[in-house]
């Protein structure tokens, strides 16, 4: 347990210098309470620098290489951002084909981090021995031919993506006004055969949860608790009837209460989304604008929102379609409306596999999906395009300007993290709080902390794609000047280190 | 991808991991292309990927041997670490790809999933994987040599290269 670090030492180790760490920050006030806890991921810097100057065109391929976990995310939000910068509306049957490809993407996704990264958490458990707490431990709980599902099924998924996309590192799909190559009836068929597979297993899946996480009442208890529960805003991608649609559509704020706050198109995004900055700190914070910056707040009157799956399937009135509706009925009936407690992340991206699968099932049984019909070539100036898109992890904005011969003046990005940047670090704070007195820093806060950004899986920057187990996490303990009074890290190993 | 002929000769694959947009991130990627016309039948992969999407390409060889930047602000940068896979788990480092590397060789063990016996991690020290669009480090730079030399002196007794990687 707790011990005590040497008062007022400062340390300042060689290893602090990098970046690539889970990294907490906790300021202490004078009293020697903790006055606020902060979550630093590493930034990448340069990005903006990086484009201006070359052609609109790349923009999808150059987004889409900055992350190697979910490159067909940006992949798909720029070339979104491009049908607008040329003012080309894709055909029907192109549209279809985008989606189909970033359903299929995110049923991987999901799919992936329920088992091997949020799996740790959820199906060897909280309590259990740090030793178990890794892939082995989810291998050795769900059994093996369970987990050679998930990988035989993730093979076929990436599979078809290659198959409509290239190489799912370097996507190759997207461009302005269309796809690259319209979709055979073989690859339809292959398109209709996994899908169908995919839904029994997202199935399968969501009975696995059932079992092992919502008949244990500890479970259900620590879903609930007010440790990991925070009553903010919610934002996601809606369409035309609330329903929730990774794509495209109006992106829907939801107040604490659950109703509808603001439903607006990207391209207004400026209007609502703003960002804080904070001293000690580069991470950058989204509030909602016309709230205002009112600190790392919840309530109605403090701008704090989130994104990703809880977020989601909160600002959706229902789910587009059958088994993943009934999953989502259940899910809100069992927690209430809205949902604000942050381990129900885990659940509600089960829900949304089902979804996902469901939808790829639609795409592929849609007999337009096959249309030869699949680019239609811009012929107007260029001049501003904002593209978005649910990405597994949250909202993301692609936002570009350009000269009229298409050549990049300006963009920005906010990618999901951002947007749950604060109520993250309300997270750590809170967990901070119940554990922290003075300089003692117990290591059961490591555990509070890990389970809390889990359940958000924020990116952590380029550096920091670690699976549970292998990521360095680093907490500091500040005095209100900044001066570190105690350390604790735990090594990919799991050894704790004390300073 | 089929298992060791008789003779028992290891199959060897470089893996090299890396981000060509990220200034000393791409020297991984470096080493890989190079590796590739100085070692003609090596089998080398090239990815840009991390986490799980590293799955495909650790299985099926004997010997892997993984390139990637690495940071521990204990050597200068350009400093060549060979390590194994034991010392996977300790580094106390960012290695930018290979995070998460030891899950992906666990995940691949508890399947049976033909994961390789022996795993050298090259990690050459970098001075920055965050600034996108920057020019790599003269000094990082001046480790390819040295890293091929490393993978040379991996390679020398005679051993053939697995078949190419299914990508």
């Amino acid at each position: 347990m707790a011990e005590q670090a040497k008062a007022g030492r400062i340390r300042i180790d060689p290893i602090t210098r990098l970046e690539g760490h889970g990294r907490i920050e906790i300021f202490l006030n004078e009293s020697g309470e903790v006055d606020r806890a902060y979550f630093q991921v590493p930034e990448l810097r340069g990005f903006e620098k990086f484009v201006q100057g070359r052609p609109a065109e790349e923009m999808p391929q150059i987004t889409s290489r900055i992350c190697g976990v979910c490159p067909t995310a940006h992949h798909m939000a720029a070339t979104k951002a491009l049908d607008e910068l040329y003012r080309v509306a894709p055909p029907a049957a192109a549209r279809k084909i985008r989606e189909l490809a970033y359903v299929t993407f995110m049923v991987e996704d999901h799919a992936l981090h329920f088992y091997f990264l949020g799996g740790p958490d959820f199906i060897v458990g909280p309590q259990a021995p740090r030793g178990e707490r890794n892939v082995l431990g989810v291998i050795g709980r769900v059994g093996e031919a369970t987990a050679r599902h998930v990988i035989a099924m993730r093979r076929k998924l990436r599979e078809l993506l290659a198959l409509v996309g290239g190489k799912p590192a370097h996507p190759v799909l997207g461009l302005p006004g269309g796809v690259a190559k319209p979709l055979s009836r073989d690859e339809q068929a292959r398109f209709q055969e996994v899908a169908s597979e995919a839904i029994d297993f997202a199935q399968f899946t969501l009975g696995l949860f059932r079992k092992l996480v919502l008949e244990n009442s500890e479970y259900v208890e620590l879903i609930r608790s007010e440790a990991f529960t925070h009553r903010t805003y919610y934002m996601g991608l809606v369409d035309e009837a609330n329903r929730l649609n990774f794509y495209d559509g109006w992106l829907r704020v939801v107040g604490p209460d659950g109703t509808e706050y603001a439903r607006f198109p990207a391209q207004q995004y400026l209007d609502y989304i703003a960002e804080h900055v904070e001293p000690f700190t580069y991470m950058k914070f989204c509030y909602l604008k016309p709230l205002g910056w009112r600190g790392f707040l919840e309530g109605k009157e403090s701008g704090v929102y989130a994104v990703a799956p809880l977020a989601r399937l909160n600002v959706s009135d229902r789910l587009a379609t059958p088994r993943a509706q009934e999953a989502f009925e259940e899910y809100f009936s069992t927690l209430g409306r809205p949902v604000h407690h942050t381990l129900a992340n885990h659940w509600a991206r089960l829900i949304e596999m089902l979804y996902a699968a469901e939808r790829m099932k639609e795409l592929a049984d849609d007999p337009e999906i096959v249309s030869d019909e699949v680019r239609k070539i811009p012929d107007a100036i260029p001049e501003e395009g904002i593209g978005v898109v649910e990405a597994p992890r949250g909202t993301l904005i692609h936002h570009y300007r350009s000269d009229s011969s298409g050549i990049i003046q300006s963009a920005n990005l906010i990618v999901a993290t951002q947007n749950n940047a604060a109520r993250i670090s309300m997270s750590i704070d809170r967990a901070a709080r119940s554990l922290i007195r003075g300089r003692d820093v117990p290591e059961g806060l490591l555990n509070m902390v890990e389970m809390a950004f889990r359940a958000y899986d924020p990116c952590l920057g380029c550096a920091t794609h670690s699976l549970p187990g292998s990521m360095p996490l680093w907490i500091q303990v500040r005095d209100p000047k900044g001066t570190v009074l105690a350390s604790l890290r735990r090594n990919g190993d799991g050894a704790i280190e004390r300073a | 991808m089929g298992r060791s002929n008789a003779l028992e000769v290891p199959r060897i694959r470089l893996l090299a991991l890396g981000n060509d947009l990220l200034a000393d991130d791409r020297v991984g990627l470096e080493i890989g292309r190079a590796a590739r016309q100085r070692f003609p039948e090596l089998d080398v992969v090239l990815t840009e990927e991390a986490g799980f999407a590293l799955l495909d390409y650790v299985v099926g060889v004997d010997h892997l041997i993984v390139v990637d930047a690495i940071q521990t602000g204990r050597a200068e940068p350009g400093h060549l670490w060979i390590l194994g896979a034991d010392d996977l788990a300790n580094v106390r480092a960012v290695m930018p790809h290979g995070a998460g590397l030891k899950e992906v060789l666990e995940l691949a063990q508890g399947l049976q999933l033909e994961a390789p016996a022996r795993v050298t991690l090259l990690g050459i020290e970098a001075a920055d994987c965050t600034t996108i669009g920057a020019t790599i480090s003269e000094a990082v730079l001046e480790a390819v040599p040295r890293a091929l030399q490393a993978i040379e002196e991996l390679i020398r007794n005679g051993v053939r290269s697995s078949e190419p990687a299914d990508r």
